[in-house]
C-alpha cells in the first residue's frame, strides 16, 4: 500500500485572522485513486488543497510528495511538480481560444521566441482528444458551456502532466450528460495512474465516483473510509459530528386550501399551457432536468418576466401580476436560483439586505429606526440561524449556506404566505441543507404554501408533499400526497425526460 | 452599507478639505477672512445644489448630463415670465421648478421605462433643452427682476451676514439627507444602485424610484438656477454650460461611487466645497490660467483614482 | 473646477454623433425673403460671372445661433443680400457650437448644391479643412468669417481660402486700452479672461495690455470660461485679494456683466472702471447707466455684409484682399446714444 502513496500531508496547520483554519490535519493520496474530500463549509477541505496547490503558503507541517519532502511555495512550482487545481469559478480567459488557455503559462515558442501557434494548436488537440472531448481547440472560451469549460480546465491540468488533479465542486454547474462525461474522463485518468482529489457535497456522486472518502470537520481530520465499507449515513454523521435522524426531515402537516393556483400559463416557447396549485401547509416540489422551464415558470408567477397568457389566483382571488411588486403585494415571495446576483446586494450588510422587503416594520413617525431595524434583523437571524459576526457584516463574505439563509430571512421578513424556493440547497453543505429543510418544515407548520424547485431527485422525493415534474415547458407528471412516499425514481425520471405515456 | 454617517470615505474627504483650508490660509493672507469664507460658500452654493440631485441619480447607478441645460432653460423661462409676463416672483419660481421637474421626468421616463442608457438619454435632453432655451432667448439676456426675487441671490438672514442662499443650500442638504437615510425612498435608491435586479426581484418598483431620482435632479437644477439667476440679476442663454461636470466631480470627490449604491450626501457637500476652495484659492493667488488647466486635470484624475482606490480598499477591508 | 472647454465639447459632440446619427439633419436653414429658389447648378470651371445677380446663391455658415452675435450677423447678411439682390442661405448646425460634425455637413451640402460662394465661421480650427478643400476642388470660393483655421494643416491638405473677413482682436482690444488710459487714472488692473488657451481670449487680453503704460499695473488675470456666474465669482475673489483694483478688463460682454454685478454687490462701483468687449445690448444699457466705461463694438451687421460683399466679388471672379478687417468702434458714454 505504501508504495502506491503519491502524497502524504502530515500535521498541517494554518492560521487565518481570527480562526485556526487547519488544526494538525492530515491527508494522503494514492496513485490512480479518486479520493473524495468531504466536510461542511469551513471544515478546511478547500484550505488544505489550496496549501497543496501552492496558494496558501503560510502553513506548518510536512508535505511528502513522491517520497520526498517538499515545500509548497507557489502555484507555478506546484504545477511543474505535477499538482494542479481546478476551481469552481474557473480561471479561464474568455477572450482567448481554448488552446491559448490550456497553454496559458507555458506557451510553446519558436527559436526566436515567438509563439509557435501550430505546435500549440496541435498539442491542445492531443490533450483534448486524450480526454475524449470534441471541443475545437480554436474555439473562444466565451462560446463554451460550463461543462465544456471544465474540460478545458482538465486539459490545462493535463498539459502539466499532472499526477495530482484537485477538483473543487466540479459538477455543481454541469448537466447530467456533462457529469457522465466528466466521470468517464476521471476513469481514463485513473487508468493512467493520475490521482484525483474530489471535493463535493453531492452524496450520490460521491458514492458513485470515489474510492476513498476523507472527512474533515472544524479544520481537523476526522476519518478516512473506503467507499465500499461505508454508507451515506455514516459519512454524514462523521461530517456533522452527530447522528442525523433523517437526512430529509419530513413532518406531517394537514394541508389546507389552495393558496396559489395557476392556470394555463403561456410564455413563448418556454412555457406551454401550464397549470398547477400549491396548498397551505404543504411543500409542493418541482422536479425536472435543466431546461425544463421550472425557473421560468416561477419567475412568471412572481411577475419577474412577462407572460403571453394565463391566470393566477391567490387565495381564490384572481390577481394581475405584472411586476414583482404586484406579486409581493399579493403575498408571493421568490428566492431566486441565483442567490448571489439576484437575491442579494453583495456589497451591503445583513440589515440592508433583509429590511428591504418590509421597511414599514422598522419605521416610526420620523423614519427608519435603526434600533427597530437591528432588533428585527436579529430576530430574523436567530430564526434562520445565520452564522455571522454582526448584522453589519457585508454579505459578500458569508458562506454560501449563510448567504442563502439571509435570502430566506429577507423573505420571512415580508411575511409572505406563498414562498417559492428555487434550488435552495444548491452548493450548500449538508449541515446547512438540513437547517433549510427544517426551516421549510417550520413554515409548513405556520400554514404557508411552500414551492420548491430542485434538480436533486432525492431531495424532491424526500421533502415534497406533492411533486410536479416538468419537461420542456410542460408539466408532464404530478405525484400527489398519497403516492409521494412510494413513487419510484424511475417513474419520475420518465416524466422528466418526457418518455412517460400521458 | 457605506452610507454611515462618517465612514472612512467621508473622513478622508474631510481631511482633504481641512488640509486645503490650511494650505490656502497659509498661501493667501485674505483667504481665512470671514468675508472671503462667506464668498466661498456662496460661490459653492449653485454647484452644491445641483450636486444634490446629481448625487441621488448617481446613487441609482445613473448620471444626468442635462443639468446645465435645465439650469439655462428653467432660468430663461422664469426670467421671461417675470419680466415679460409680469408674473410675480413666487409664481415664476414655481414655474421654473416645474420646468426642471418636467425635464427630469422625461429623463426618468427614457431611462427607467424605455431602458435607455442614462448617459445617452440625458445627453439628448441636454441638447434639446439647450435648443429650446436658445430658441426662446433668441440670443438675448433677460434682466430686471423684482426685489423679492433678487433677495434670494443677495439677501442675508435678517440680523446676520449669512446669505440666504447658503441657508437654502443647507436646508436642501438636510432635507435630502433625511430622505436618503430615514425614508423608504433612500433605502430603495441605495439598493437599486447596489444591485438593481436584486432590488426589483425583492418587490420594489424600481422604475418608479429611478424616475423620482431624475425628477429630483431636475428640480435641484432648477432651484440652483433660481439662486444663480437672482444673484446675477439676469438669465443668460448660455448659462450652466459644463455645470454637469462640477456636479459629478463634487459627488465623486465626495465618495459617491459612479457605479451606484455607495456614498453619503455630506461627502458631496464636502466635494463641492473642495472644488470651490480650490477655485477661490486659484483666483486669490492669481495662478496663471494655463496652470489652472493643469490643476483642473489633476483634480479630475485624483478624483477618479480616489474613487477606484476607495472601491478597492473597501473591498479589501471587507474581505477579512 | 474650470469647465473642460473645447476638448470635452468635442468629445461630447462625438458621442452625440453616434447617438443621433439616425436623427438626420435638423439644421437651421433660412432662405432670404423673396428669393427662395436655388436651382441646382453643376459647377463647371468658371465662376458664375455669366449669371445674373439674382441667380447667385451664397451659403453663410456659422457655428451656432446661440448668441446675439450670430443673430445680428444673420440680420446684416440677409439685409445686404436683399440689397444686392442675391440669394443667401444662412445656416447653423442644430447642435450649436459643439456640433462640429453638423457644421461639416452643412458645408458639404452647400458644396453639393453648387452654391456660388461659401462664407464660413469655423467652430474648429482643423475639422472643416477637408471640406474647405472640397469646396476648392468644386471651384467654390471660400471666405472665412470671424474665426481662423489652422493654415498649415489646410496647406498640407492642399486647400486654401480665398479671403478672411475678420476682426483684428488684438487691435480692437488695444483701442479699448487706449481709451482706458485716457479715461481712467493710473492704477491696479484686473483682467477677466475667457477660456484659457483660446485665441480670441488671448488676443483680447494681450491687445488691451499692449496699450497700458507704466502706472497701470496688472495685478490679477484670471479665466472665467466666458460664463457670467464664473465671472461674478472670479471678480469677487480678485477684489478680495486686491481690494485696491481700480480698472477691470473683461474680454466678453457676458463676463463683463457678471463682473459688474459682483462689483455692485460689493459696493465698489465708485472706485472701479470696467471695460469689456462685444457691445451687446446689455453693454449699451450699462454704459448709459454709468456702470460700464466702454466696450468694443464690431458692427456685426456691417461685418456680415462685408463678408457677403467679399464673397460676391469672388463669385464674380474678381480679386479681393487676402484679409479684410471689419471696422471696430469703441463705444463710450459719448457715443452710446447713437445706438439703441
Amino acid at each position: 500500500m505504501k508504495e502506491k502513496l503519491i502524497l502524504e500531508m502530515e500535521d498541517i496547520s494554518i492560521q487565518f485572522p481570527g480562526v485556526l483554519a487547519l488544526d494538525h490535519a492530515r491527508f494522503d493520496l494514492r496513485r490512480g485513486e479518486v479520493h473524495v474530500l468531504l466536510g461542511e463549509n469551513g471544515a478546511g477541505k478547500s484550505t488544505i488543497m489550496k496549501i497543496l496547490s501552492g496558494i496558501n503558503t503560510d502553513y506548518s507541517g510536512k508535505v511528502i510528495y513522491k517520497s520526498e519532502e517538499i515545500q509548497c511555495k507557489n502555484v507555478q512550482e506546484q504545477k511543474r511538480r505535477g499538482i494542479s487545481m481546478i476551481f469552481q469559478e474557473m480561471n479561464l480567459l474568455r477572450n482567448l481560444s481554448v488552446a491559448e488557455n490550456i497553454f496559458m503559462s507555458q506557451r510553446p515558442t519558436t527559436k526566436i521566441g515567438n509563439i509557435a501557434w501550430k505546435t500549440m494548436m496541435k498539442n491542445a488537440r492531443k490533450l483534448l482528444d486524450s480526454i475524449g472531448s470534441d471541443i475545437s481547440e480554436k474555439a473562444l472560451v466565451s462560446t463554451l458551456s460550463v461543462g465544456q469549460m471544465q474540460m478545458v480546465e482538465i486539459a490545462k491540468a493535463l498539459s502539466y502532466e499532472s499526477d495530482i488533479i484537485i477538483m473543487d465542486e466540479p459538477t455543481s454547474a454541469l448537466t447530467e450528460k456533462e457529469v457522465d462525461n466528466l466521470f468517464r474522463i476521471i476513469s481514463t485518468l485513473k487508468e493512467e495512474d493520475v490521482a484525483i482529489v474530489y471535493i463535493s457535497h453531492r452524496m450520490e456522486e460521491i458514492m458513485k465516483i470515489s474510492d476513498r472518502i476523507t472527512i474533515f470537520r472544524d479544520g481537523k481530520y476526522i476519518a478516512t473510509k473506503d467507499k465500499t465499507e461505508t454508507t451515506i449515513d455514516e459519512i454524514i454523521a462523521l461530517m456533522v459530528g452527530r447522528e442525523l435522524q433523517d437526512y430529509y426531515p419530513r413532518i406531517q402537516v394537514k394541508p389546507g386550501d389552495k393558496r396559489l393556483e395557476v392556470k394555463n400559463i403561456r410564455q413563448g416557447n418556454t412555457l406551454k399551457n401550464l397549470s398547477f396549485y400549491a396548498r397551505e401547509g404543504e411543500i409542493t416540489g418541482f422536479y425536472g432536468l435543466m431546461g425544463a422551464g421550472r425557473t421560468e415558470l416561477m419567475r412568471a408567477v412572481f411577475g419577474a418576466d412577462t407572460i403571453d397568457g394565463g391566470d393566477i389566483y391567490v387565495n381564490g382571488k384572481q390577481k394581475k401580476i405584472r411586476s414583482c411588486k404586484a406579486a409581493k403585494d399579493s403575498g408571493i415571495a421568490l428566492l431566486t436560483e441565483d442567490r448571489k446576483h439576484q437575491g442579494l446586494v453583495l456589497d451591503f450588510d445583513l440589515n440592508a439586505n433583509m429590511s428591504v422587503t418590509n421597511l414599514a416594520k422598522i419605521m416610526n413617525a420620523f423614519g427608519i429606526n435603526s434600533k427597530k431595524e437591528n432588533r428585527n434583523s436579529q430576530q430574523l437571524v436567530d430564526i434562520v440561524n445565520v452564522k455571522t459576526p454582526s448584522l453589519k457584516q457585508v454579505v459578500k463574505n458569508l458562506s454560501g449556506g449563510n448567504q442563502q439563509k439571509v435570502v430566506i430571512a429577507k423573505w420571512l421578513n415580508s411575511e409572505s404566505s406563498i414562498i417559492i424556493f428555487d434550488e435552495p440547497t444548491r452548493g450548500i453543505d449538508v449541515g446547512s441543507k438540513v437547517e433549510i429543510y427544517k426551516l421549510m418544515n417550520q413554515l409548513k407548520k405556520e400554514q404557508k404554501a411552500i414551492i420548491m424547485v430542485s434538480s436533486e431527485l432525492t431531495e424532491c422525493m424526500g421533502i415534497s408533499d406533492r411533486l410536479y415534474i416538468m419537461h420542456e415547458g410542460k408539466i408532464t407528471g404530478c405525484i400527489d400526497e398519497d403516492r409521494i412516499r412510494n413513487v419510484s425514481e424511475e417513474e419520475i425520471i420518465k416524466y422528466a425526460t418526457g418518455s412517460a405515456d400521458e | 452599507m457605506k452610507k454611515l454617517r462618517f465612514s472612512i470615505n467621508n473622513i478622508a474627504t474631510l481631511v482633504v478639505l481641512l488640509v486645503l483650508l490650511l494650505v490656502m490660509s497659509i498661501l493667501s493672507p485674505v483667504f481665512f477672512k470671514s468675508a472671503n469664507l462667506i464668498n466661498v460658500m456662496q460661490q459653492v452654493t449653485v454647484n452644491a445644489i445641483v450636486a444634490v440631485g446629481m448625487t441621488v441619480v448617481i446613487l441609482t447607478g445613473g448620471i444626468d448630463l442635462s443639468v446645465g441645460s435645465i439650469i439655462a432653460l428653467s432660468g430663461m423661462i422664469m426670467a421671461k415670465m417675470m419680466v415679460e409676463g409680469d408674473m410675480n416672483s413666487v409664481a415664476a419660481i414655481f414655474v421654473g421648478i416645474l420646468i426642471g421637474a418636467v425635464c427630469g421626468l422625461i429623463n426618468g421616463f427614457l431611462i427607467a421605462k424605455c431602458k435607455l442608457q442614462p448617459m445617452i438619454a440625458t445627453l439628448g435632453i441636454m441638447q434639446v433643452a439647450r435648443g429650446v432655451d436658445l430658441t426662446i432667448a433668441q440670443g438675448r439676456t433677460v434682466s430686471g427682476f423684482k426685489p423679492f426675487f433678487r433677495k434670494i441671490g443677495v439677501g442675508t438672514i435678517p440680523g446676520t451676514t449669512i446669505p440666504v442662499q447658503i441657508v437654502l443650500m443647507l436646508v436642501i442638504y438636510l432635507l435630502i439627507f433625511y430622505l436618503l437615510r430615514y425614508r423608504k425612498f433612500g433605502r430603495y435608491i441605495y439598493s437599486i444602485g447596489g444591485n438593481e435586479e436584486a432590488t426589483r426581484l425583492s418587490g420594489v418598483n424600481v422604475e418608479r424610484y429611478k424616475m423620482m431620482a431624475y425628477v429630483l435632479c431636475g428640480v435641484t437644477a432648477a432651484i440652483a438656477s433660481v439662486v444663480m439667476t437672482a444673484k446675477l440679476n439676469s438669465a443668460v442663454p448660455t448659462a450652466g454650460e459644463g455645470y454637469e461636470l462640477d456636479a459629478v466631480s463634487s459627488s465623486v470627490i465626495g465618495g459617491i461611487s459612479l457605479t451606484g449604491g455607495v456614498g453619503s450626501l455630506w461627502g458631496t457637500l464636502m466635494g463641492a466645497m473642495i472644488i470651490g476652495v480650490i477655485k477661490n484659492g486659484l483666483n486669490l493667488l492669481n495662478v496663471s490660467s494655463y496652470l489652472q488647466q493643469v490643476v483642473t486635470g489633476i483634480i479630475v484624475i485624483v478624483a477618479v483614482l480616489a474613487d477606484a482606490f476607495k472601491t478597492k480598499a473597501v473591498g479589501r477591508k471587507k474581505s477579512n | 473646477m474650470k469647465k473642460m472647454g473645447k476638448g470635452l465639447a468635442f468629445l461630447l459632440a462625438v458621442v452625440m454623433i453616434f447617438s443621433f446619427s439616425a436623427c438626420g439633419n435638423g439644421n437651421d436653414q433660412t432662405d432670404t425673403a423673396g428669393t427662395t429658389d436655388t436651382t441646382d447648378k453643376t459647377n463647371d470651371g468658371d465662376p458664375a460671372d455669366a449669371k445674373a445677380d439674382g441667380d447667385i446663391t451664397i451659403a453663410f455658415i456659422v457655428k451656432s445661433l446661440e448668441n446675439q452675435f450670430f443673430t445680428d450677423a444673420k440680420e446684416g447678411a440677409e439685409a445686404r443680400a436683399t440689397e444686392l439682390g442675391i440669394n443667401i442661405n444662412y445656416l447653423a448646425p442644430s447642435g450649436g457650437q459643439a456640433d462640429i460634425e453638423g457644421e461639416v455637413q452643412l458645408m458639404e451640402d452647400s458644396i453639393i448644391k453648387g452654391v456660388d460662394a461659401i462664407i464660413i465661421d469655423c467652430s474648429d480650427n482643423a475639422a472643416l479643412n477637408s471640406s474647405i478643400k472640397k469646396a476648392n476642388d468644386a471651384n467654390i470660393p471660400v471666405v472665412l468669417f470671424n474665426d481662423t483655421v489652422d493654415m498649415d494643416d489646410l496647406d498640407a491638405l492642399g486647400g486654401h481660402i480665398d479671403s478672411y473677413v475678420g476682426l483684428n482682436s488684438v487691435e480692437a482690444a488695444k483701442k479699448v486700452g487706449e481709451y482706458c488710459i485716457e479715461n481712467s487714472e493710473p492704477g491696479k488692473v484686473a483682467i477677466i479672461e475667457g477660456m484659457s488657451g483660446v485665441v480670441a481670449s488671448t488676443e483680447r487680453v494681450e491687445g488691451f495690455k499692449s496699450a497700458l503704460p507704466d502706472g497701470f499695473e496688472v495685478v490679477a488675470s484670471q479665466p472665467a470660461d466666458w460664463d457670467k456666474n464664473e465671472a461674478y465669482n472670479v471678480m469677487q475673489n480678485i477684489l478680495t485679494a486686491n481690494p485696491d483694483v481700480s480698472i477691470v478688463w473683461a474680454v466678453s460682454s457676458t463676463m463683463g456683466m457678471g463682473a459688474i454685478q459682483a462689483i455692485e454687490d460689493m459696493k465698489m462701483q465708485d472706485q472701479i472702471d470696467v471695460y469689456d468687449f462685444d457691445c451687446e445690448a446689455d453693454d449699451v444699457k450699462a454704459i448709459k447707466e454709468g456702470k460700464l466705461c466702454a466696450t468694443l463694438r464690431y458692427p456685426t451687421h456691417e461685418w456680415a455684409a462685408l463678408a457677403l460683399d467679399t464673397a460676391l466679388s469672388l463669385a464674380k471672379g474678381e480679386q479681393v484682399e487676402d484679409a479684410v478687417y471689419t471696422e471696430v468702434q469703441v463705444i463710450t458714454p459719448d457715443n452710446a446714444d447713437t445706438l439703441n
